[in-house]
Formats: C-alpha cells, structure tokens, sequence
C-alpha cells in the first residue's frame, strides 16, 4: 500500500487516482487531529496559485462579464421592454396575415396551415400581448399562452396554463373561448381572470365585465360581473362567490391583492413573483389563511416580515432558496 | 478596517461600489473557489456572488464585508458540490465529500492564506527555504512539471523529489502558523463593525 505521505501530497498536486482518494478520505476520517495540518498544507499549495496567477484571471474581462449580465437584468426588471416586443411582433403577424387572407384567399383554403403560437412568461415577469382583433391578453408569472397564428373559423380559441387576465373585443359572430385544464370559458364582449397553475388544485375564473360562459365536464355556467367561481380539479365541483374582481386582477399592476386567501396557495404566488423556492413543512401552514397586499417591486423579505405580522414564524434567506419555520406557540 | 469598508462598500448615492469591489476581491475570491470545484466552476461563483450583491444592495452588513464574500464563495461551492455528489457516482463523490469537509474546516474559524491575504509572507516564507527545497517547490508547483522530470533535471531520486516537497510546505507550515493559529483563536476579532 503506498504511503499515507505520499498520497497526500500528491492529492494537494492533484494527482491522486480514485483509489488513493478512497484511502485518504478513510484515513481523515480516522485522524481527525491531523485534519488541520493537511488542510494547511494543502491551502499553501492553492494560496501559492494566487501569489502567482497561475491561471491568468482577470479581473477586467470577469467584471465586463458582470456588467454584462446586470445589465440584461435590469432591462428584465423593466417588464415594458419585452411587453412590447412582443406586442409589436403579434400585432404586425396577425395584421398581416389578415391582411393576406382578406386580399387573397378564401379563408377556408388557410385552416390546415394555421399555426398554434405559444407565449411563455418565466418566473419573476409579467408580460402583455395584444391580438389583432383588438382584444389584450395580460400574462402573470410562469404561464404558458397557445394561440393560432391567424384566427380562422367561426371562434377565437386559446389555450391557457397559469393566470391570464383577458380583455376581449367584441365579435358575436366569432366568440372567443380560453381553454384550461377542466373548463372552457365562452366570451362574447368582456374582461375577466383565470388563474388555472398546474400545480394548484383550484381553477379560479373571476368576471370583471359582460358576460362568460363556463362550460366544464359537468356543468355550463353563465356568470355576471363580480362573480367568481372555483373549479375543484379533482372531484369537478364548481362553486360560485361575490368578489371585488380589481382585487384578482391587480396583479397586472404589479400588486397581489390577498383577502383570506390559502395560505399555501399564497406561497405557491410569491414562488412565481420573486422567483424563489420556498422551503416548508406543509402541515404547518395547512388551512392558514392570508390577507395582504403584496408588491412585485418589493423583495421578498417583505413579504416574510408581513407574514411575520399574524403568525409566528422565523426564515432563512440563502441565495434563491427560503426556508420558513413555524415557531412553537408559547404560552 | 472600517474605513476601507466605506471605501469599497458606498458611492457617493449610496449604492454598493461594486466595480472597485469585483477589482479588489474577484481574483482572491476565485483561487478560494478553486481550492473546492474547478475552474469554470469557480469563475461562475464569483460572478454569482457580486450579481447577489448588487441584487441585494441594502443588505445589512454586521460582519466584515470580506469575510461576507468569502463565506458566500463558500455556500455557493457547497451548493455545488451537494450538486455534484448527486450528479455523479460514488468514486468521484469521495473528492466532494473531502472537499465539503475541507468547507467545513474554513467555516469553523480557520482561514486560508488568501482570506487574510498572507500572499506576501508566503512568497517570503518560500524565499526563505533551503535552496534545492525551494527549486523543487516552484519547479514542481509552476513549471507544472512531472517529478520524474525533476528528478532527472536536477540528479536526485523521485522518492527526494517528493521528500522536498513535503519538507517545504512543513516549513511554511510552521513558519505561518505564526499568523494563523491566532486567527483561529479569536476569530470574533474580525467580525466587528
């Protein structure tokens, strides 16, 4: 068997096969008061790397890099510049393509060469989209949008997973319809809300003006302003509530409006908005509720202290991880 | 230390100084990393770490700003390594583990020469070493030469090779722990403003 000396300096050189690693990890293991006098002359070897630069760093190229990425952060953090990027490259798309259509073709020729667009806003953003009929299409954090490339057809149909805020332009003679998991919403003329994320239980529908159609596996619902139903996933239960439908729709302002919302269901939000994990113990803060208004341009530390306001608890932030723990009660 | 601090820490408006700080810190920050992960490896974590400085300017800073880095150089490896470990099979985890336990040693008080910035009595510590010791030291540690090379160039046996090695980092060893071991002792000392 080699030498325990020779094995560790080699590993300071970096020169040690796997075998070798394998006995001197065994034998720090069982010598633990000699950790500290390798550990030493291994920070010897690596210190003498920067006396020397021997792996030619620089700081100037490292820090362009840097400013390179603060910069596109900063563009990120201004959600108008994407917003009408995208606005524009829909608007010019669906003008032409309409405009093609209604000059030279009959439109029924077009249906098999309509594309199914997808939009998808990431975690921390919040995005717009205008269509050419008119109608605008507000996109929260991590949701995916499908649209036809051209509208054809007697409907306006698009696919939704995650929360959307519509408002669309009146047609009667080709109604609008947003398809999510477990319902279809049937629009004529009429801003409203969905929030359907796949990792929650509930889709929400909040109506803000008009009149929509719900259709789901079970039921057909038509709902008035104010009105707010909750489609349960699992057993396909829809129930309908009076709201303000400003405090589900403020989100595009970039504001969170929560009265006794799940608690859980908030985390799941503030996840998306600030783009962070948030570790916890679900049992803890099951059937919890949360009232609140939270801020997109707020950090998440201030979220944590407003939480902190109603229930005891304490966090750790590291990086982009949170864990939140529940304090014991005390008496 | 606490007017160095401000120097680095605050522009006239307030905000973080980063650019100073990325020239002060980015090099010392990147050899620390390479003692844990590779090269690549160790260039993303300082970049990681100053883009979470300037996202979290009104950061409360209790401690010392360089010590905040350097533990944060540290998180970010650990991280990675934890990573790692799960990425690869259980030969190659063996070097994570010893360098995870290698982090732990930094985080409980000890600190490396780079840390405390001891560069210039390292280089007078190797100066100072018996003349063939210090040959074969630099020969091997920069002209990244293989001790068989060594051997032949300078007519001694690979088993002397090694012997000087070894030899010349007891040495510094000893001749550092002058500066080091008190660091240990009262690590409480760097923590103040």
């Amino acid at each position: 068997m080699a030498n325990i000396e020779e094995i560790k300096s080699k590993y300071i050189r970096k020169e040690t096969s796997s075998e070798e690693d394998q006995i001197l990890f065994k034998w720090l293991q069982d010598h633990p008061d000699e950790q500290k006098e390798f550990y030493q002359e291994k920070d010897i070897w690596d210190s003498y790397a920067l006396v020397k630069n021997s792996m030619n760093y620089s700081p100037e190229i490292e820090r362009r890099k840097l400013r390179k990425r603060i910069r596109k952060a900063k563009q990120a953090k201004l959600a108008v510049l994407p917003y009408l990027k995208v606005a524009a490259i829909f608007v010019l798309s669906f003008m032409f393509s309409w405009f093609i259509q209604s000059q030279y073709f009959n439109t029924e020729q077009l249906v098999h060469e309509v594309e199914m667009r997808e939009v998808f806003v990431p975690k921390g953003q919040i995005n717009q989209i205008f269509l050419a009929d008119g109608s605008r299409i507000w996109l929260n954090s991590e949701s995916t949008i499908e649209i036809p490339s051209v509208f054809t057809g007697d409907e306006r149909l698009v696919r939704l997973s995650g929360e959307a805020f519509f408002e669309v332009a009146e047609d009667a003679k080709h109604p609008f319809k947003v398809k999510v998991e477990g319902q279809t919403i049937e629009v004529m003329g009429t801003s409203f809300n969905v929030r359907a994320y796949h990792n929650s239980s509930v889709v929400q529908t909040t109506l803000k003006t008009g009149r929509i159609e719900l259709q789901t596996q079970n039921e057909r619902l038509t709902l008035s302003p104010g009105e707010q139903t909750a489609l349960d996933k699992l057993t396909g239960d829809l129930s309908v509530k009076k709201v303000n439908p400003s405090n589900f729709d403020s989100w595009k302002e970039g504001r969170y409006e929560f009265i006794n919302e799940d608690l859980i269901e908030v985390f799941h939000l503030v996840e998306r908005w600030y783009d962070v994990e948030l570790i916890y113990n679900k049992e803890d803060f099951k059937s919890m509720n949360f009232s609140g208004v939270i801020k997109r341009n707020n950090s998440i530390q201030h979220f944590l202290t407003l939480l902190g306001h109603t229930i005891a608890i304490n966090y750790e932030i590291d990086m982009e991880k949170v864990k939140i723990n529940k304090m014991k009660e005390e008496k | 230390m606490n007017a160095d601090l401000n120097k680095y820490l605050y522009s006239d408006d307030g905000h973080l100084n980063l650019s100073q700080l990325f020239l002060e810190f980015s090099q010392p920050l990147f050899y620390y990393a390479l003692k844990f992960v590779g090269q690549d490896v160790a260039k993303d974590i300082v970049q990681d770490v100053f883009f979470k400085l300037w996202e979290n300017q009104d950061l409360n800073i209790t401690s010392s700003l360089s010590g905040l880095l350097f533990s944060m150089v540290r998180n970010k490896c650990l991280q990675h390594l934890e990573k790692e470990k799960v990425r690869s099979r259980y030969q190659e985890s063996v070097v994570s583990r010893m360098h995870e336990d290698e982090i732990l040693f930094y985080s409980s008080g000890f600190s490396s020469l780079i840390e405390k910035e001891l560069q210039m009595q390292l280089q007078q510590a190797i100066e100072g070493l018996p003349d063939k010791c210090r040959e074969v030291f630099v020969m091997s540690r920069f002209h990244d030469k293989m001790h068989k090379e060594i051997a032949e160039e300078l007519g001694i046996s690979v088993k002397m090779v090694e012997k000087h090695i070894s030899k010349a980092l007891k040495i510094i060893r000893v001749q550092l722990e002058e500066y080091l071991p008190l660091l240990a002792l009262f690590p409480s000392c760097f923590f103040h403003q």
